[in-house]
């Protein structure tokens, strides 16, 4: 295998045209590849029985524990009579054996009917997650790209700065990251960025929903997506755009820092790896830049473990978000599920736990797809 | 590795990071500039008042909404025929959309005469139509878990069809009938509607003020869904705020974000001061004090817990002294109806082990009452936010006699409470060894550790008895206390309507009180008591009776009255013209209905990014020359 040696790399380079014009290409023969299509039709088949096995956990373990009544009366409301009692356990079939309880269930499932979000004034569960589900993947997408972002590029630089001061730093960085909760570092956050920085009377950002309540007065915006900077811009309401931007930037990065963290020990340690080997120490012994090694020879292959944490992660960003919808008040699908367990409201909290297996499920088919295209070696089948 | 390769790159990697650092300033800077003003008021947007709390609103239909985040909304926008004496802390009844009223000399028929001003913010007048067709709409969608089945049952028919076994969730056509037929609510002529009790019930003008009573327009329900009896109107669970005769009308409602209500300008009484209302949903209470310290918040919801963030301790604590520690607050603390936490007493429990029922024993109540320090529950759990247990009757309704509680009440007494024991070991109720679980639920901290004060105190005692701690999720907690199967667990309750009527059954009468019945007691007399006092319309006569409960219950110790919650308000000290009453859903913002408003300031902050942009400049420029160094 013979590199180019000019001094860019697939990430900066200078003529990245026809690096990206190579690599659309290959992706595009991946995608149109029969084979390919065969190994997504298979994937998504297999997601039917662990679903059916998520929905069995959900719904036992949301059955043997208690009084099942109880999923239909909150901790506040404590007034019931007992024939009120007695009426939603036979409108919920609650005396009847588990196994008939769980067949209604799935085929309510099957039918489109999620059940009644108690936790959202009654609205059916497949409406509430249409509704909050956006705020979450948008919150989930920019913390992403905040993590991939900084991690890796930090990554890199501390393996190569080794036992450098960079290097040291990077560390306690990530130490810092992995191990603060979140909704402290988010609480922090708030304190330095919303509340000093107001009280001081200087810029700030916001300390916590998707946009500012009197921008939202101003410029009342049309919901298309639900993803309020997408429909910021396609309806040119600017003022949105620009406010729920602002407002992601902190949630955002509370989110981000962990998997940021993680990302950058991954990616070090797999760089270290990499760096060792015989390829890399022949293509520096044919003069190539550093930058070239790095870039172009040692990262792609030190990529691979990083991209199936990134896949992993992509699913702990979304059950993270509980906490950090929490704190920020960012009215997203964590905050509702949060919501859906204090006051035990069974159908939410397994309409939440079924759409974040399927997120799940479906972010680790394209960690696996992304794999092929990152090193051709891989692959599907 | 190579030093020199690097140099080309780093120049770039210099370059790159400039252009990266001119873009986020100029896009931040740009986002300021365009989006924010130079200054700012001291006080900002005068004519809003920004409420920030938890809990989403649950329905904005009056005849189903039964909560407190609902309840608020609904009262600022929708308004019933009679209401309290405002603005104060009074619970008498006075007009509001009818102008006046006459009871029949057997206390069972109501003749409301509507105020001919009163009008929907559509502008269409309040007719007797609407009264009758609000009335019979709460009764017939009749939601099991509404208010309906507690406040409008004693209406003449109601009963029937809101007990009926198969009138929610279907349309029981007979049962509709038959309730319609019976004549309950009856059109007399458009500015005149009556409305026939089944029985005389002294109360039942407190119940009409509840939120379940408010005036919809029969016009504009019947053009979105109409009524279909034993279930929800879908649109009317969204929109029914939007046209009410209150002074304020829903304009925004975003699912947990914000409800946001706007001035009625066609408001048929006094209008109200401020133009806007907005409710923000921040479940974090650090967030909350935040923004209410930054001034983003005008009034938050803070818990106990959190008291001594916003007040002085010390002074709160030795003479009741609310000093704000922040300046620019204010901050009240005010009785509360809501009779809450206490323990009941299970005196049907049963040691599975020995058979011992100790709790059937008078003096081990006795003992209980006595082991329990209130005095430091209140001041170091709930932080002074209460004050000690009254019995069933919350003070300042009316029942309440302070005079005889106060020479009921029991105080923390270890001596006394050693004795009483004894007395009861002596007796045979226990021996030695006798272990009983206090339970309450998962993540009440104020409950967990109120298990923990008492059971701290009956072990320093040294009568052979010792007391464990157990929480319980939610739903165990309430199987197990509906199958009376705990011995000791906390209980409370939260006002519908300003009468002891809502209280006392709850707690004395064995045959349908709902903790009474937990708590396995029942004595046949003293339900005769409750049951009387409900309809007795002689007021001296009706307290009498409810002393004599309120001293049965002191006298049997089934309770341990723990404590009656204070109402905190925290607000910013802009806010003018508030007042509590403990009827109100949400005292936070409801007076903004009664001329509460923000004063106008007219002081300005000003906003200025240049200490920021020093701040980075500081930061960066000094750090450009190494790079460019090694770059070179």
């Amino acid at each position: 295998m013979r590199a180019k040696a000019h001094s860019s790399s697939s990430f900066f380079c200078s003529d990245c045209s026809a690096t990206l014009l190579a690599q659309s290409v290959f992706l595009l023969r991946l995608v149109s590849s029969v084979k390919l299509r065969h190994y997504v039709i298979r994937r998504l088949l297999l997601m039917i029985p662990v679903l059916i096995g998520v929905s069995m956990m959900t719904f036992t373990l949301s059955h043997v524990i208690g009084d099942p009544v109880a999923a239909y009366i909150s901790s506040q409301d404590v007034k019931l009579s007992e024939q009120q009692i007695q009426r939603i356990v036979e409108a919920h079939h609650l005396d009847d054996p588990l196994y008939v309880q769980y067949f209604y269930y799935i085929s309510d499932l099957l039918r489109g009917d999620w059940g009644i979000s108690r936790t959202d004034s009654d609205r059916p569960v497949i409406e509430s997650i249409q509704r909050y589900f956006p705020a979450t993947a948008e919150l989930t997408m920019v913390s992403m790209v905040f993590a991939l972002a900084l991690g890796i590029p930090i990554g890199i630089i501390s393996a190569v700065r080794k036992d450098r001061p960079e290097d040291h730093a990077t560390r306690v960085f990530s130490l810092v990251g992995v191990s603060m909760p979140v909704f402290w570092l988010a609480l922090l956050l708030q304190y330095a960025f919303y509340y000093q920085l107001k009280i001081h009377n200087l810029p700030n950002l916001p300390s916590g929903g998707r946009v500012d309540q009197f921008v939202w007065i101003d410029n009342p915006l049309h919901v298309v997506t639900g993803l309020y900077t997408v429909d910021g811009l396609i309806t040119g309401n600017f003022a949105i755009f620009f406010d729920a931007l602002v407002h992601l930037i902190l949630p955002g990065f509370a989110l981000s820092y962990v998997f940021m963290a993680v990302f950058v020990r991954m990616m070090r340690s797999s760089m270290l790896e990499v760096m060792r080997q015989d390829y890399i120490t022949l293509a520096r012994s044919k003069g190539l830049s550093e930058r070239v090694v790095i870039y172009r020879h040692a990262l792609r292959n030190a990529m691979i473990p990083t991209v199936t944490v990134a896949g992993l992660a992509f699913g702990g960003l979304l059950a993270g978000a509980v906490l950090t919808e929490t704190v920020f008040s960012f009215p997203g699908i964590g905050r509702w599920s949060v919501s859906a367990i204090v006051r035990d409201d069974i159908a939410s909290i397994m309409g939440f736990m079924l759409i974040i297996a399927v997120v799940y499920m479906l972010a680790n088919l394209i960690v696996d797809l992304l794999y092929a295209w990152i090193d051709p070696r891989i692959r599907l089948g | 590795m190579s030093e020199k390769k690097t140099s080309g790159t780093s120049k770039k990697t210099l370059a790159a990071l400039v252009i990266i650092v001119i873009i986020v300033i100029a896009g931040v800077g740009g986002y300021y500039y365009m989006y924010l003003p130079s200054t700012r008021p001291l006080v900002p947007n005068p004519d809003t008042l920004v409420h920030t709390t938890f809990g989403d609103v649950d329905k904005m239909d009056p005849a189903v909404a039964y909560d407190t985040a609902s309840g608020q909304i609904i009262e600022l926008t929708m308004e019933t025929l009679v209401y309290y004496k405002l603005p104060g802390a009074s619970t008498e009844i006075a007009p509001k959309l009818a102008k006046s009223w006459d009871v029949s000399p057997d206390g069972k028929v109501y003749t409301f005469h509507l105020d001919e001003t009163a009008k929907f913010n559509d502008g269409s007048p309040v007719t007797a139509e609407d009264v009758k067709y609000s009335i019979d709409r709460a009764v017939l969608i009749g939601d099991p878990d509404g208010p309906a089945p507690i406040l409008l049952i004693h209406i003449l028919g109601a009963a029937d069809y809101l007990y009926c076994e198969d009138c929610w969730q279907n349309t029981n056509q007979a049962a509709v009938d038959a309730y319609l037929n019976a004549g309950g609510v009856k059109v007399i002529d458009p500015l005149t509607v009556q409305i026939t009790l089944d029985a005389a019930y002294a109360p039942f003008l407190s119940t009409m003020a509840y939120s379940v009573a408010s005036v919809v327009n029969k016009d504009l329900v019947e053009a979105n869904g109409g009524l279909t009896p034993g279930f929800y109107n879908e649109w009317m669970n969204q929109h029914a705020t939007e046209v009410g005769t209150g002074p304020f009308k829903l304009v925004e409602w975003t699912p947990k974000q914000r409800v946001v209500v706007e001035r009625n300008e066609n408001y048929w009484g006094t209008p109200a001061k401020l133009a806007r209302v907005i409710v923000n949903e921040v479940d974090e209470v650090g967030t909350r004090e935040l923004a209410l310290f930054a001034g983003d918040a005008d009034v938050i919801t803070l818990p106990a817990t959190n008291l001594f963030d916003v007040i002085d301790k010390d002074k709160w604590l030795s003479n009741k002294e609310v000093v704000p520690i922040k300046p620019g607050l204010s901050v009240s603390m005010d009785p509360t109806y809501t009779v809450s936490p206490n323990f009941g007493l299970n005196t049907k429990w049963k040691d599975p082990v020995t058979g011992a029922m100790p709790l059937d024993n008078k003096d081990f109540r006795y003992g209980m009452s006595y082991a329990f320090d209130y005095k430091t529950f209140i001041d170091t759990v709930v932080n002074g936010a209460a004050i000690q247990g009254v019995g069933p009757i919350p003070p300042g309704m009316f029942g309440y006699n302070e005079e005889l509680v106060k020479s009921l009440q029991f105080s923390y007494s270890p001596d006394k409470a050693k004795e009483y024991f004894l007395k009861a070991k002596a007796a045979g109720a226990y021996s030695d060894g006798q272990t009983i679980t206090l339970y309450y639920n998962t993540g009440n901290e104020a409950r967990r550790r109120g298990c923990l004060l008492l059971k701290d105190s009956v072990a320093a005692l040294g009568v052979g008895l010792t007391l464990e701690v157990q929480e319980l999720d939610w739903p165990t907690f309430l199987a197990k206390t509906r199958a009376r199967e705990l011995p000791i667990f906390f209980i409370g309750w939260a006002p519908d309507f300003a009468d002891p009527d809502d209280y006392v059954p709850v707690f004395a009468n064995g045959e349908i009180g709902t903790f009474a019945r937990r708590q396995g007691f029942n004595n046949p007399e003293i339900n005769a008591k409750v049951d009387e006092a409900a309809i007795e319309s002689d007021p001296a006569k009706r307290k009498a009776l409810y002393d004599e409960v309120t001293t049965w219950l002191f006298q049997e110790a089934y309770t341990i009255w723990v404590g009656v919650p204070l109402n905190i308000h925290v607000a910013r000290d802009w806010v003018k013209g508030w007042f509590y009453n403990p009827m109100f859903a949400g005292p936070d913002i409801v007076p903004a209905a009664y001329g509460m408003y923000k004063e106008e300031r007219t002081d300005q902050v000003a906003i200025t990014i240049e200490p920021l942009a020093l701040v980075i400049a500081a930061t960066v420029v000094p750090t450009l020359p190494n790079y460019a160094r090694k770059g070179a």
